[in-house]
């Protein structure tokens, strides 16, 4: 049924390391673990509506599994290069010039992701100074937001990582 | 609207580039908000739509739907809705690949992913379609095609997108999307019988099912059942919200999958895996999208193109099936969902402009977007199903789809001329 390759395969292909294979493994995990929250989270608030008890606080609970799912995963998926993409001029491009392209495009996604990092940090500082709390529970946000920095920066190092892969292939085959 | 055109072509040679869509989208989006309006506020713009794409409750409706559709997969209720189709039609000639495109309806209910529907019954319908001799290019466009249903028959990962995307209520798509599914389930059963009928070597009769164990055979499909109407009729009861529909529907799933016994820890893991990469790949196309929608939107491009489409006096009709031209179009080059998030911010406000229902243009722009899923050159079905099938070439399967996109085609047209096909459902469940 899947429509991605195991992770096994996806990770040999990366050319993945022992350490790098351990976090995505343990990313991959603390994602699976969010969506199972989520979704006992959602069948508790209904149940409980019907007998009156509803939990005000899923809304924002949710959120934050939100962010535990996508942006534990989202290093993973960069590394692994399963982004969407569309290869269907892959055959008239040279393997040489492919891999060329596998070096800037990685960088550019490098550059991109260093850059959201930074702006959302500072929205995690804002945060911060502003006191903001979540309106139940009183969770205080800028950790939540410096956490989504933080994996902004995985990404980043993600693309980094692939970039100079791809350096060092082109680099050996000559 | 220069700024945005130049955007456009910009975005198609990244794209082009093999850059993934929603790097693709993100950077376009920033150069061109960073150009039109300034650096600091496109750099505010990025982090803004990093930190309430991740923290949104609303979206948390995709990754839910999304284990839903895995949990369903891996239950096994695609053999049971086969074998139960199969015990009433697969005696006709085509009967099996029919009986694949109704198991394909059913899954479809409650499943939100077209390629998940297509990539599942190739396992279960393409080994028995071949045992009856069927041929390969029959056997594998059925699938292809039946697998598309996947995102129009509700729930579907690809309205709740284009629900938040526009702001409409995501009910009402999923009410709208049932009876243009049943018309595809019965377009597609007359292009198997027109193949049969062309070619009868490649879809023989069957075996006939004796009455009584059909009654029985049909019992496999209340798992289904329950679970459509327990997400459908929670929507439509009021008694739960369709964002957390996807929750509950998720859960339900999951305790079907335990029930029945297919869930070891190695497949708990897979699951959980895979639906969390296929939510982080979504989410990154979608962020880089709103990146770019807002540079379109400053841009101006959608205001001016409504003044061009209002000043040159284009009937409204004429310039909805522009739209869907360019679809078919952009169909062969991007998949569902970049497709999506690229064209509606564009043609929305025109569509808006000329007072359609918005609940009626999503259904068109799913259906055909449902096109391009099986059209050359990337057909995103067909190459699941040539990954599934490696002993049937790609060429062979888009031969095979061919028919079934006539059946497309003519159902669009229908939709098109008549809006209270999609739209009595959910003006009958939710009023005006």
């Amino acid at each position: 049924m899947s429509d991605l390759p195991s992770d096994l395969e996806a990770e040999k292909r990366a050319g993945m390391s022992g350490l790098e294979r351990a976090i995505a493994r343990f990313f991959l995990f603390s994602a699976g673990v969010a969506l199972i929250l989520m979704s006992l989270l959602t069948v508790a608030d209904v149940v409980g509506r019907s007998f009156n008890s509803p939990l005000p606080a899923a809304t924002e609970l949710t959120e934050f599994l939100m962010v535990i799912v996508i942006f534990c995963a989202l290093p993973v998926v960069t590394r692994r290069g399963d982004h969407i993409v569309i290869d269907i001029l892959d055959f008239i491009v040279p393997p040489a010039l492919r891999r060329i392209e596998d070096v800037i495009i990685n960088l550019l996604g490098a550059v991109a992701l260093a850059a959201a990092a930074w702006r959302v940090w500072a929205l995690a500082l804002r945060a911060a100074d502003g006191g903001d709390f979540t309106p139940y529970l009183n969770i205080p946000m800028a950790p939540i937001i410096h956490f989504v920095s933080f994996l902004c920066i995985c990404v980043a190092a993600a693309f980094l990582t692939n970039s100079v892969r791809a350096v060092l292939i082109l680099a050996t085959r000559k | 609207m220069t700024e945005a055109i130049i955007g456009f072509v910009a975005l198609f040679a990244l794209i082009f580039a093999r850059m993934p869509i929603g790097l693709a989208l993100g950077i376009v989006g920033f150069c061109g908000y960073a150009m039109t309006v300034n650096v600091g506020p496109a750099l505010a713009l990025v982090g803004q739509t990093v930190r309430d794409v991740g923290l949104s409750y609303t979206l948390s409706v995709v990754p839910m739907f999304v284990l839903m559709g895995n949990l369903v997969a891996r239950a096994g209720l695609a053999q049971d809705l086969y074998t139960a189709a199969n015990a009433f039609i697969g005696h006709r000639k085509g009967g099996l690949a029919m009986a694949t495109i109704i198991a394909c309806g059913g899954f479809a209910s409650v499943s939100g992913s077209s390629v998940a529907t297509a990539a599942t019954m190739s396992k279960v319908s393409f080994p028995a379609m071949r045992r009856y001799g069927y041929s390969d290019r029959l056997a594998a466009g059925a699938i292809a095609a039946g697998g598309t249903l996947g995102i129009l028959i509700p729930p579907s990962v690809i309205m709740v997108i284009y629900g938040v995307l526009t702001e409409t209520h995501i009910g009402k798509l999923f009410a709208a999307g049932l009876l243009p599914g049943v018309i595809g389930i019965l377009g597609y059963m007359a292009a198997v019988r027109y193949t049969v009928w062309r070619d009868p070597a490649s879809g023989p009769a069957g075996e006939r099912v004796a009455w009584g164990e059909r009654w029985l055979v049909l019992r496999g499909v209340l798992g289904v059942l329950m679970l459509f109407v327990l997400v459908m009729g929670g929507i439509y009861s009021g008694l739960f919200t369709p964002t957390e529909a996807a929750g509950v529907g998720a859960f339900g799933a999951a305790v079907f999958a335990l029930f029945r016994r297919r869930l070891t820890w190695p497949i708990v893991y897979e699951i959980l895996s895979e639906t969390a990469r296929t939510t982080a790949m979504m989410f990154f196309v979608l962020m880089g999208a709103l990146v770019f929608a807002e540079f379109v939107s400053f841009s101006g491009m959608p205001e001016g193109l409504v003044e061009i489409v209002n000043g040159a006096g284009f009937p409204p009709l004429a310039v909805l099936v522009m739209m869907m031209l360019v679809y078919l179009v952009l169909g062969a080059i991007l998949d569902s969902l970049a497709m999506i998030l690229l064209t509606v911010p564009v043609f929305f406000p025109i569509v808006m402009a000329f007072g359609y229902d918005p609940v009626w243009f999503g259904i068109l722009v799913v259906v055909v977007v449902e096109i391009g899923l099986i059209t050359p050159p990337i057909g995103l079905n067909v190459f699941v199903l040539n990954a599934m099938l490696p002993d049937v070439p790609a060429s062979r399967i888009f031969r095979g789809v061919v028919p079934f996109i006539g059946a497309d085609i003519l159902r669009l047209a229908v939709l098109l001329l008549f809006p209270p096909i999609s739209l009595l459902l959910p003006t009958l469940f939710f009023g005006n």
